[in-house]
């Protein structure tokens, strides 16, 4: 789980958009959690989680980061390196 | 379907395992996506898809682990090319000179997206599918004695089996860069096709002589790439005899390094097919692996659109 409050804002920002991306109203991003945790992430669903996260936070995710991403909590360290949020 | 489920389904496809396992053995990360990609499939396509699989291990030689890290780079560029499309809803290139200079004048740029686009001809599931659908819908259906002309035949593989076909009387294939017709010329003796073709360097935009001369025409993953596909359809068009068919597959919402034109639908391919002079007999249309077409046409995803249609 977060560490620090802006985490905890991030990991509240995200729950919508992963319940939405996934159609999953029970869904909750963990630290933990990958795609293989998730049955309908796959590459089409992924580049729109990209998307939303994108347009929810205000910010732009590269290529690079994109392709470095294995698990939730890599997201949100992007997330919050790009929201200065610390 | 786990890795283990996916091994020993592929298992008695010798040639479709070789590729598979080296793809999962560069890429592990790949392992979902190949897992979804063979999970329906049934043997007889199994078994079809083996075959292809074993033209493409032909062209590679001893290179199969070059060639995947070339499809795992070039998977790479597909994803830079897809977050612009769903950003900007345009691909990022329009023109034929974009094209030219960000891609076809880089040798190294060209080989490693080659070898990538040879594996994807096997991992790719449209792919896959529009290609099944020439050979086991189109061919099949052309009368004997028929002439054949091919637009782009690339590595040779819609070449090989045509000339396998006992329906086809003469077969010709345009390209219009000599590089790629003579490297076509060597892929077709690689793959031991010992029947005549004429490969001939032709841009099929520039071909106003020949006329009503064939009775089948064959463009896949071309349209894409030119600033007038609908020039190039009227081209074949002419070509073609009275009678004539034609099998066309196009990506739409399909962003790659070197498309530049656009379909956004489904319906607006099969509408600019018709406005060139074609009426529709078959249409296929095969999503991204592992989406339904539903979910594709929604979120604006690829899909493979192959049309066969006669002269109108």
């Amino acid at each position: 789980m977060a560490s620090s409050m802006s985490e905890i804002e991030i990991y509240e920002k995200l729950t919508p958009v992963f319940r939405d991306v996934f159609d999953d109203e029970d869904l909750t991003p963990t630290a933990e959690m990958t795609a293989d945790d998730v049955e309908e992430w796959d590459s089409l669903s992924h580049i729109r989680l990209i998307l939303s996260i994108e347009k929810t936070f205000g910010i732009r995710i590269s290529t690079v980061e994109v392709g470095g991403l294995k698990q939730v909590s890599d997201l949100v360290r992007v997330i919050a390196s790009k929201t200065d949020a610390a | 379907m786990t890795v283990q489920d996916l091994v020993e389904k592929i298992a008695p496809y010798p040639n479709l395992h070789a590729v598979v396992t080296q793809v999962l053995e560069v890429w592990p990360e790949h392992r979902r996506y190949c897992e979804t990609r063979f999970r329906n499939d049934d043997p007889d396509y199994l078994q079809r898809t083996d075959e292809f699989a074993a033209l493409a291990l032909a062209n590679v030689g001893d290179g199969l682990p070059r060639y995947v890290q070339d499809y795992r780079w070039m998977c790479e560029r597909f994803l830079e090319e897809e977050l612009f499309f769903q950003r900007e809803g345009r691909y990022r290139l329009s023109t034929f000179q974009e094209a030219y200079d960000e891609v076809y004048s880089d040798l190294e740029y060209m080989g490693r997206y080659m070898r990538g686009l040879l594996i994807s001809q096997v991992i790719w599931d449209p792919h896959a599918r529009a290609f099944d659908t020439f050979r086991e819908e189109f061919l099949p259906s052309l009368k004997p004695g028929s002439s054949y002309l091919e637009v782009g035949p690339g590595h040779g593989f819609f070449l090989y089996f045509a000339s396998r076909s006992d329906r086809l009387s003469r077969l010709e294939a345009w390209d219009v860069s000599e590089a790629s017709i003579l490297e076509t010329g060597e892929a077709l003796k690689t793959l031991g096709v010992d029947r005549d073709i004429a490969l001939v360097q032709q841009d099929v935009m520039q071909a106003p002589t020949r006329t009503n001369e064939f009775d089948v025409a064959v463009i896949s993953e071309v349209l894409e790439h030119l600033e007038r596909p609908d020039l190039a359809l009227q081209s074949l068009h002419a070509a073609l005899k009275s009678d004539g068919r034609i099998f066309i597959h196009v990506p739409i919402n399909s962003p790659a390094p070197d498309h530049i034109y656009l379909w956004p639908t489904i319906e607006a391919f099969q509408a600019f097919v018709e406005a060139q002079g074609f009426k529709i007999e078959v249409a296929r249309n095969f999503p991204v692996t592992g989406s339904t077409l539903e979910r594709a046409i929604k979120y604006k995803a690829s899909i493979s659109c192959v049309v066969i249609a006669t002269k109108a």
